[in-house]
């Protein structure tokens, strides 16, 4: 499968200090989106793919919904489009926007830091951050979001939270706030491999074990609910040591790309950042799905999580002479071990055996790990 | 007090000047067959790599992790058969779905 994501603008409404894209005034008009379409076919057939999927990305994408409702029509109509998702902060969600997605089955992937979203994400002076009650700027994004949060608990009961230096020091607090707000199993990512120093790991290790602490009490008492990073060290432990892990660490250039509002197609929206590896006709899929193969990295030869880690980003590697960074490495090594003590102390929880088999169900091995946002 | 226009993003002209521009992976397990493989991999032979479970950690890092991959896979084993000696109705139910990055 082919993951396509649709880069409709680099421009968003909130600065969130740790996003690498360049937020510049760009829009995709529907010519460019059209253009693109036997481009499109063209890299999928050189991947080795014959259907993809689509993910409307920014910037905020919910800035161009007119390229939305544009490309929506003709993605539902192409036999080759498995499936269509939009990855967005949902602050300019509205009633009829929300009921477009909805009829239209274009699933929400909520980027939403929780807590801490007032400190990362701070409002900047626009229109969009308005409450349109009162025309004013919200105070804070929390506010913006309590405003929608109808809206938005109708759309997805999911989000995916960045853990990045700046935030680690909340992660408890934050899981407690996204229960409390409705969201049992918010998907914590770790983001940028690439800007962790030894005390920022440090810290991060002291602040996982904190925040595993809590969760295991959570599940002992009986409270349904997960943590997108131990999730998925528990479920990339058993897949990898029973199956061997994926041939990937992520989709970028070597099984999709973002098309950007340019027209141009880039491994992902990192690489399109810094213009770097255009996806034009020279572009050698194969060299890409074999150099960056997780299983064929010298580095991980000697390593504890060979069998089971996918090596962290794609574009850090080869800004690192094509090997996985020592931080990222270190940050799975903390991860994996606090999602193995969570399996070793909540064997005998019927809530987590429940949520283990409903996971392996509903992942099986052939949807794993295609979303990055880092 | 006179209420602020706000421009949206929308109204800022666009200033960058853009150039014209004319899986690989298998087949799902089953649960049945998962669990199969995990009694293997406890075992250290069929389709998984044994040479890596128990395998100690020669890399420098910050920290000395321990990862007990048998005694992982037999806890595994162990929630994975227990959930569903429980009939479907009796198990937590969850519309969430996997997005794994």
């Amino acid at each position: 499968m082919f993951t396509l994501e649709i880069s409709v603008t680099e421009k968003c409404n909130l600065g969130c200090p740790y996003c690498y894209v360049a937020n510049r005034p760009t829009f995709m008009m529907p010519e460019t989106f059209d253009n693109a379409i036997p481009e499109l076919y063209d890299l999928m057939k050189r991947s080795g793919d014959t259907e993809y999927h689509v993910s409307f990305f920014g910037g905020e994408p919910l800035l161009n919904w007119d390229l939305i409702t544009h490309a929506v029509p003709f993605l539902k109509s192409d036999r080759k489009c498995k499936g269509i998702n939009i990855i967005t902060n949902l602050t300019m969600i509205d009633e009829d926007k929300a009921k477009y997605l909805k009829e239209n089955g274009v699933g929400v992937s909520w980027s939403f830091d929780g807590m801490s979203s007032n400190d990362t994400r701070p409002l900047l002076p626009l229109m969009e951050n308005t409450n349109p009650e009162t025309g004013e700027l919200f105070d804070g994004i929390l506010a913006m979001y309590n405003y929608k949060k109808d809206i938005i608990m109708d759309l997805t009961n999911g989000c995916k939270v960045m853990i990045w230096p700046g935030n680690v020091k909340d992660m408890t607090e934050n899981f407690d706030f996204l229960l409390e707000y409705g969201i049992e199993h918010p998907d914590f990512s770790i983001v940028r491999d690439d800007v962790w120093t030894e005390a920022d790991i440090r810290e991060y290790r002291t602040e996982l074990i904190r925040l595993t602490d809590s969760y295991i009490a959570k599940l002992k008492a009986g409270i349904p609910c997960s943590v997108g990073f131990l999730r998925l060290a528990i479920l990339d432990t058993l897949y990898g040591l029973v199956k061997g892990k994926r041939p990937f660490g992520c989709f970028a250039g070597t099984n999709g790309g973002v098309l950007m509002s340019s027209g141009e197609f880039y491994p992902c929206a990192r690489f399109a950042s810094k213009k770097i590896m255009l996806m034009d006709e020279n572009y050698n899929f194969k060299y890409y799905q074999d150099q960056f193969n997780p299983k064929h990295f010298d580095k991980c030869e000697p390593c504890d999580l060979k069998q089971v880690c996918n090596a962290g980003c794609t574009y850090s590697q080869i800004m690192n002479d094509n090997k996985p960074l020592d931080s990222i490495c270190e940050l799975f090594h903390i991860t994996y071990e606090q999602g193995m003590r969570v399996v070793e102390e909540c064997r005998e929880e019927k809530v987590f055996q429940d949520l283990i088999l409903h996971y392996i169900e509903s992942v099986g091995v052939e949807n794993e790990g295609v979303e990055c946002r880092n | 007090m006179e209420k602020k226009q706000y421009k949206s993003l929308m109204a800022i002209p666009v200033k960058v000047e853009m150039a014209p521009v004319e899986h690989m992976s298998d087949r799902v397990l089953t649960t049945e067959e998962l669990q199969i493989q995990i009694d293997e991999a406890t075992k250290g032979k069929a389709k998984v790599d044994s040479k890596y479970v128990e395998y100690s950690n020669e890399a420098g890092h910050l920290y000395e992790y321990k990862f007990n991959y048998t005694r992982f896979l037999e806890n595994m084993s162990y929630i994975i058969k227990q959930a569903k000696s429980r009939p479907q109705d009796a198990r937590y139910k969850n519309s969430h779905e996997m997005i794994i990055q």
